[in-house]
C-alpha cells in the first residue's frame, strides 16, 4: 500500500471540489434537508406527547446516521463512475496504483466528506 | 544484440467464442522500436492493453524486464507507460494539474521540476492553466504524451499517438520519441495507420491479421517479402486478401 499514490487519487478529488460549487454544495445540502425533514417529524411526534418519545428521537438519530453513511457509499460509486466518464479509468490502472490503494483513496475521501457533514 | 526488455509468449484473449488475439509470440529490445500493423480489429490495442496488465490473457505469458507481469505488475509499471488517441484526463482539471496527479501516482520525485521539464519539452506551456476540457484533441495528444514521458519510463506503448496531431507537431513529436530512444535507451511499441510513419520510426515492424501475426523484420524486409513497393501497398494487399 502506498501512500504517496493514495494521496495522489485524493489529490484529483480535492481539484474536482475545489472547481465545482455543485459538488460542494452536495456535501452540505443532502444532511441539511435530512436535518430538516427528520427534525420536524421529530417535532411533530414530541407534540404527540407519545409515550414513545425517547425511542423516537433515537430512530430518528439513527435514521441521520444511516443517511450520512449512504451518502458516503453514494460517493464510492460516484468516484468510480467520474473516472469512467472522464475515461481515466485506463490512466490510473495502468499506472502501479492497486485496486486496494483505490478503495482506500475513494473510502478516504468519503470520510472526509461525512467528517465535514459533521463539522457544520 | 541487448535481452529483450518485454517477452510475449504464445499471448491469446478470447471473448467468448471471438479470438481477438491469437498465439502472438513477439519481443522488444532495448532501445527498439517496434511498429505493430494491422487493419481494424486486427488485435493491435486488446495486446497493447494485455501489455499494460489491463485485461487478463486467456493463455500465454508477458515478460518485462525479466519479471512476470501477473505476479510482479506494480514493479513492472513503474517502468512503463503509454499514451493513446483514445484515452483522455479528468475534464475539471487543468493540464498542470492533470500531470501532477499522475506524477503522484507514479511516486515521481521533485514533481514541480519534472513538470516544468516536460511542459518545455512537449510545448504545452501556452495550455499549462488550461482546463482539460479546453483542449483540443491535438492538445489532448500532447498532454497523454506528456503524461506517458514524464514519468521517464523504460517502455512506452503508444496507440496510434500522432493521430490527431497537426503535421508540424507530429513531426516534434517523432523527433523527440526518437531523441529519447537514443538518450535513453527507451524501447516502444507503436501502432499507427501512417505507413510512412511506421516506415521512418520503426526498427522492426510486426503485422496482425485476425490477432495472428502474418508477417514481421524491418519495413525492408516485409516489403520485400510481398514483392511490394512499400509499407502501404503492403497493407493493402493483406488487407484486401483478408
Amino acid at each position: 500500500m502506498n501512500v504517496g499514490r493514495i494521496g495522489g487519487l485524493l489529490t484529483r478529488h480535492l481539484y474536482l471540489y475545489k472547481r465545482s460549487f455543485a459538488r460542494l454544495l452536495e456535501i452540505f445540502y443532502w444532511p441539511f434537508l435530512d436535518l430538516v425533514v427528520w427534525g420536524f417529524i421529530t417535532m411533530y411526534l414530541a407534540q404527540q406527547g407519545s409515550q414513545l418519545h425517547g425511542a423516537v428521537t433515537f430512530f430518528l438519530g439513527a435514521l441521520i446516521l444511516w443517511d450520512v453513511l449512504f451518502r458516503a457509499q453514494q460517493g464510492i460509486a460516484l468516484s468510480f463512475l467520474e473516472e469512467m466518464w472522464a475515461r481515466n479509468l485506463m490512466n490510473l490502472f495502468a499506472s502501479p496504483l492497486t485496486v486496494g490503494e483505490y478503495l482506500v483513496a475513494t473510502m478516504a475521501m468519503s470520510i472526509m466528506k461525512v467528517t465535514a457533514v459533521g463539522h457544520s | 544484440m541487448s535481452a529483450p526488455v518485454v517477452e510475449v509468449c504464445h499471448l491469446t484473449k478470447q471473448f467468448g467464442d471471438f479470438t481477438a488475439v491469437n498465439d502472438l509470440s513477439f519481443d522488444i529490445r532495448k532501445g527498439e522500436i517496434i511498429g505493430l500493423l494491422g487493419p481494424n480489429g486486427a488485435g493491435k490495442t486488446t495486446t497493447i492493453h494485455m501489455l499494460l496488465g489491463l485485461i487478463t490473457p486467456t493463455a500465454g505469458t508477458i515478460r518485462m524486464f525479466g519479471l512476470d507481469l501477473v505476479h510482479h505488475r506494480e514493479t513492472i509499471l513503474r517502468q512503463v507507460n503509454f499514451s493513446s488517441t483514445y484515452i483522455s484526463m479528468p475534464y475539471s482539471l487543468t493540464v498542470e494539474e492533470n500531470l501532477r496527479v499522475m506524477a503522484k501516482l507514479y511516486s515521481l520525485t521533485n514533481i514541480p521540476q519534472c513538470i516544468d521539464d516536460v511542459v518545455k519539452k512537449l510545448e504545452i506551456g501556452d495550455i499549462r492553466h488550461k482546463l482539460t476540457r479546453k483542449l483540443s484533441s491535438g492538445q489532448m495528444s500532447r498532454l497523454t504524451l506528456a503524461k506517458a514521458v514524464m514519468t521517464e519510463p523504460k517502455v512506452l506503448f503508444l496507440d496510434e499517438p500522432t493521430a490527431s496531431l497537426d503535421p508540424d507537431i507530429a513531426n516534434k513529436i517523432k523527433a523527440l520519441l526518437k531523441e529519447y530512444r537514443d538518450a535513453e535507451q527507451l524501447s516502444i511499441l507503436y501502432t499507427s495507420h501512417n505507413m510512412r510513419e511506421m516506415e521512418e520510426m520503426s526498427d522492426r515492424v510486426i503485422f496482425l491479421q485476425r490477432g495472428k501475426i502474418v508477417a514481421q523484420g524491418t519495413a525492408g524486409e516485409v516489403v520485400r517479402r510481398f514483392g511490394q513497393r512499400d509499407l502501404e501497398e503492403v497493407f493493402l494487399k493483406l488487407a484486401r486478401e483478408g
